[in-house]
């Protein structure tokens, strides 16, 4: 039985006549059924995109993550904690992550309940930090606060041009590549040209190492590589120590130990035993007491 | 039992609609005048009893709130999933046209609950009071504490009680799921258990 008072039904009667006669007067008619289907288009077709867009970005992300700077960091950073900072942005999502699932759970089974609800918590938390991250960056604090340089500085070139601490970043160019092979020495090494314009000679590298490689910058892992430029160039991060300049005839030389080609989140390293991509690392005798030193002295700093 | 939404009502004239189920008739709700008139007169009593219970406006601000209600249904009608449920769908729609009328007026949602003593009983047996003697002596503090209630606990058992629907069709007509629907109900209903123990703890 329906709980309400009896109304005159003079009083609903009219009503009809009312909604009619306005809907007559005002010229109201219903809106096409192609409004509403495509409406609902510009909603579910840009989200199908982002969808399959995010499977990309989440697999570039998952290389990332697994080529990361883990491996070498003791080489480079002074202490575990900057090498978790070198790799912050991807440190930051896995702890999100870790967090939302926290959140998640903490709200669905909570008795007393909490007076913001498990989605404002999150987005307003990623709302701080992207609005934050956006002010740090706009005010150009990044450059003037050494702290805030960790998050990129493993791409950052300037921390790599440290070839007497044992980290030398250049360009590989596949012209004097060819050039050193034509040389028919085999222990001339390569030539390499840091960001001072520097030509360094390194050794350490096998050629057929290159060989290995995709010729070309930007490709992603898995992907064909591009045809090879004559001007084409190897970017090249490289862990070793400057070999002294009265034992060989070159003036500026370095002795790779581990050699990390390309940036690492673009240029795949060759494979390891493991059957994943790895750092090169030299089979030189000499690298295992100049990598246990290049540690120390990164912990000591 | 709420009255089937197929039954045509005492006062319509019969129409070639009157026999059909609500979604049949919101199918030519775009072509047929007659059948917008026919769903009008199915639901202008329900809804008009939900705007008086969800507020404590005037019955020409109710006349100019059920207006719009069907004005809108009217112009949205092509949009009307029929595999759906036509009640939830006009619910909604009158919930919306209620939260504008809040807003424009800048008014506080306040509670007109009708002194029905059959559903008060039915919420203050429903909180499990063991002695059904003292259901009549509990039904004015239900109705205060009902009033008393959180907007969104107090909606959600206006729909339950007073409406009659479906844990399923409230939330359709909130967008809610239906696990936080079920939640709320029980929460808003332990929220009334509490009044109810301090008033009549020889019931408890």
């Amino acid at each position: 039985m329906t709980h309400t008072h009896e109304e005159p039904t003079a009083h609903y009667d009219s009503l009809a006549t009312k909604v009619l006669g306005a809907i007559e007067r005002q010229h109201i008619a219903p809106t096409s059924r192609s409004y509403f289907v495509v409406r609902d288009l510009a909603l579910w077709v840009p989200g199908l995109v982002v969808t399959v867009l995010g499977i990309f970005a989440w697999a570039g992300f998952f290389f990332a993550l697994t080529h990361a700077t883990w491996d070498y960091g003791r080489y480079v950073h002074t202490s575990t904690l900057a090498t978790v900072w070198d790799e912050l942005p991807k440190v930051w999502l896995a702890l999100f992550a870790i967090f939302a699932v926290g959140v998640t759970y903490a709200f669905k089974h909570t008795k007393r309940g909490y007076r913001y609800n498990a989605r404002e918590i999150l987005t307003a938390s990623m709302l701080l930090s992207l609005t934050g991250g956006g002010a740090l960056f706009t005010l150009d604090t990044y450059y003037r606060v050494p702290l805030l340089r960790g998050p990129s500085e493993s791409l950052h070139r300037a921390m790599w041009s440290h070839p007497q601490e044992g980290r030398l970043a250049g360009m590989v160019t596949l012209e004097a590549l060819a050039a050193d092979a034509a040389a028919d020495d085999v222990d001339a090494g390569i030539t390499l040209v840091d960001d001072a314009h520097v030509v360094w000679h390194v050794r350490g590298i096998d050629r057929d190492f290159f060989d290995a490689l995709p010729r070309s910058q930007g490709g992603m892992h898995g992907m064909p590589p591009m045809d090879t430029d004559a001007e084409d160039e190897l970017f090249m991060r490289l862990i070793g120590t400057v070999l002294p300049r009265d034992a060989y005839p070159e003036p500026n030389t370095f002795l790779a130990c581990v050699v990390l080609p390309g940036k690492m989140n673009r240029m795949p390293p060759p494979m390891g035993a493991r059957g994943r991509p790895e750092p090169k690392q030299s089979s030189d005798t000499r690298c295992i007491e100049i990598l246990e030193q290049i540690q120390h002295a990164r912990m000591r700093n | 039992m709420d009255t089937p939404s197929n039954t045509p009502p005492h006062s319509a004239q019969t129409t070639p609609y009157t026999d059909m189920p609500d979604e049949g008739v919101a199918a030519h709700g775009a072509e047929s005048h007659a059948a917008v008139a026919e769903l009008i007169h199915r639901y202008e009593k329900k809804l008009d009893a939900y705007i008086r219970r969800r507020s404590n406006c005037s019955q020409k601000d109710r006349e100019d709130i059920l207006q719009n209600v069907f004005i809108k249904m009217y112009t949205n009608i092509r949009e009307f999933d029929t595999s759906l449920l036509f009640s939830s769908w006009i619910y909604r729609i009158a919930h919306n046209e209620m939260i504008d009328w809040y807003r424009k007026h800048g008014t506080r949602r306040t509670v007109s609950l009708e002194a029905d003593e059959g559903l008060f009983a039915k919420i203050a047996a429903d909180i499990d009071v063991e002695h059904t003697a003292r259901v009549h002596e509990l039904q004015a503090a239900v109705r205060t504490a009902v009033a008393d209630l959180p907007d969104d606990y107090r909606e959600i058992l206006m729909l339950r009680y007073f409406e009659e629907k479906s844990y399923d069709e409230i939330a359709d007509i909130l967008k809610l799921p239906p696990g936080t629907v079920a939640i709320r109900i029980n929460r808003a209903k332990k929220k009334l258990a509490e009044p109810l123990a301090h008033i009549a703890p020889e019931s408890n």
